[in-house]
């Protein structure tokens, strides 16, 4: 008991500590930054859209999106994003708003994160709390560029189009908007450089998810040049194919995925595969594969065992077929 | 206004929240194609494991489960045993916590590590630091 009270004092103390020194990430980023993190980066070819009343939301995300080439306006994305009764935007909005215009948001989760994404030529939305916990004021405004060696950071915010900050003062703000930021990327790429293969392949099913089957398939295919070593966009890819019908272009894209699979999507790929063939009537194949997706296990086991005995009961009995 | 505008800000960490959860995936049974949204559901779930592990894989953090009482491999193996929902808690945690180098950066990254430590070992039920974790105590008391 005494132990454990005394690692919560000492947990406190050295929170406290951190506390006292305040911009930690500040100070991390000007002492070491990381290698892809120059001195001083500022992309000026980003658009402004200077704010009107609670619009910040409509504005920052406008400027995002046109600078993945979409020519849309904050106006013209108000509907999607603004709600009249909230004076304001919900940051899962921004999310939704990305994905219905065919735009793919990956989340930052750190200022670091938020940096390596500018310096590889990519703006970040961000959400401040501009006024204190207890009183907020929330924001959102596009990082553009930073100065390691004034420490400032350089903002298209409300109605400043290149609003130079104290990087401390973005750290405060930031933080108490826990550091939630996206970068938005279009289809094609390029990748946000912070992305993981999970994170884009999630904001890819949004795509899926509002009907955009065709930014959908383009951005699987950028990941398969991206993570080339990935199964995931060949399975993907051959998951719209069979979607469409085009079943023998899903099995070659299946076959590709399992040429390269690593262990946690093997099994989709067997399963997958195995039930393409099934719908092409290639019995043998198809059963050989479910076998295969059975005995890989993994999450979806119940499915291939599902899948198995599908196959098994759709084909023709060989004695029958020969005598008939 | 300023009220209101703090209630929304609950509103929508709630509204993530709940979110987070209502995608964790409910195992199909039926035959047939496994289809993106659950493909990338496993994809999440999987980047999640690798980000605890190499978070648990470091010397300084085997170090402080240590300090604490707990042998590493146990954790591991309690942590093997979190839920889908759980482990993505855990890794968005880490991952929102810096990397930890440079002078100024060493004493906070020591204090963040222990931070990280005891929320997870909280989270397996070894200790019960923190109110927000949903574990009970491995001591009864």
């Amino acid at each position: 008991m005494t132990h454990r009270q005394s690692v919560i004092g000492a947990l406190a103390a050295v929170l406290l500590l951190a506390g006292c020194a305040g911009t930690p990430e500040t100070a991390r980023l000007t002492q070491a930054p990381p290698p892809d993190v120059p001195e001083t980066v500022e992309l000026k070819a980003v658009p402004f859209f200077a704010q009107t009343a609670y619009h910040c939301g409509p504005a920052a995300l406008a400027a995002a999106l046109n600078f993945t080439g979409l020519s849309v306006t904050p106006d013209g994305i108000a509907d999607q994003v603004y709600t009249e009764g909230r004076t304001g935007t919900l940051q899962t909005e921004i999310l939704t708003a990305s994905r219905r215009n065919g735009r793919i948001a990956i989340a930052v989760h750190s200022m670091q994160d938020g940096f390596r994404e500018v310096a590889n030529g990519r703006p970040v939305l961000i959400l401040q709390n501009l006024g204190l916990e207890i009183a907020p004021q929330w924001h959102y405004a596009l990082l553009i560029g930073f100065d390691l060696k004034t420490e400032t950071a350089i903002l298209r915010s409300g109605t400043t189009r290149r609003l130079e900050l104290p990087m401390k003062t973005l750290e405060h703000t930031w933080r108490r908007g826990d550091f939630w930021g996206v970068a938005v990327a279009g289809p094609e790429g390029p990748v946000p450089v912070t992305a993981s293969f999970g994170d884009w392949l999630n904001g890819a099913v949004g795509l899926e998810r509002v009907g955009n089957s065709e930014a959908a398939a383009t951005a699987y295919a950028t990941a398969a040049v991206h993570w080339s070593q990935q199964a995931g966009p060949f399975i993907a890819l051959g998951s719209l194919y069979a979607a469409k019908g085009q079943l023998a272009e899903a099995a070659a894209s299946l076959r590709k995925a399992l040429s390269r699979t690593g262990p946690d999507n093997r099994p989709v790929a067997l399963n997958n595969l195995a039930y393409v063939l099934m719908l092409q009537e290639r019995w043998d194949e198809a059963e050989a594969f479910a076998e295969q997706a059975v005995a890989a296990g993994g999450a979806f086991q119940a499915t291939a065992r599902e899948t198995l005995k599908e196959i098994r009961n759709k084909r023709p009995p060989r004695q029958n077929s020969s005598q008939g | 206004m300023f009220f209101r505008q703090h209630v929304l800000k609950r509103i929508s960490i709630c509204t993530i929240t709940a979110f987070t959860f209502a995608v964790t995936p409910v195992i199909p049974v039926s035959a047939g194609l496994i289809d993106n949204e659950q493909m990338a559901q496993q994809q999440s779930v999987a980047d999640a494991r690798l980000t605890v592990q190499g978070f648990m894989d470091r010397d300084d953090v085997r170090q402080q489960f240590e300090n604490l009482g707990v042998d590493p491999g146990e954790a591991e193996q309690r942590v093997a045993a979190l839920s889908d929902a759980e482990i993505q808690q855990l890794a968005q945690k880490i991952d929102s916590a810096p990397a930890g180098e440079g002078a100024i950066g060493a004493l906070i990254g020591a204090g963040l590590i222990i931070f990280l430590v005891l929320l997870i070992t909280d989270m397996l039920g070894f200790t019960h630091v923190f109110g927000f974790t949903n574990k009970g105590s491995a001591n009864p008391s």
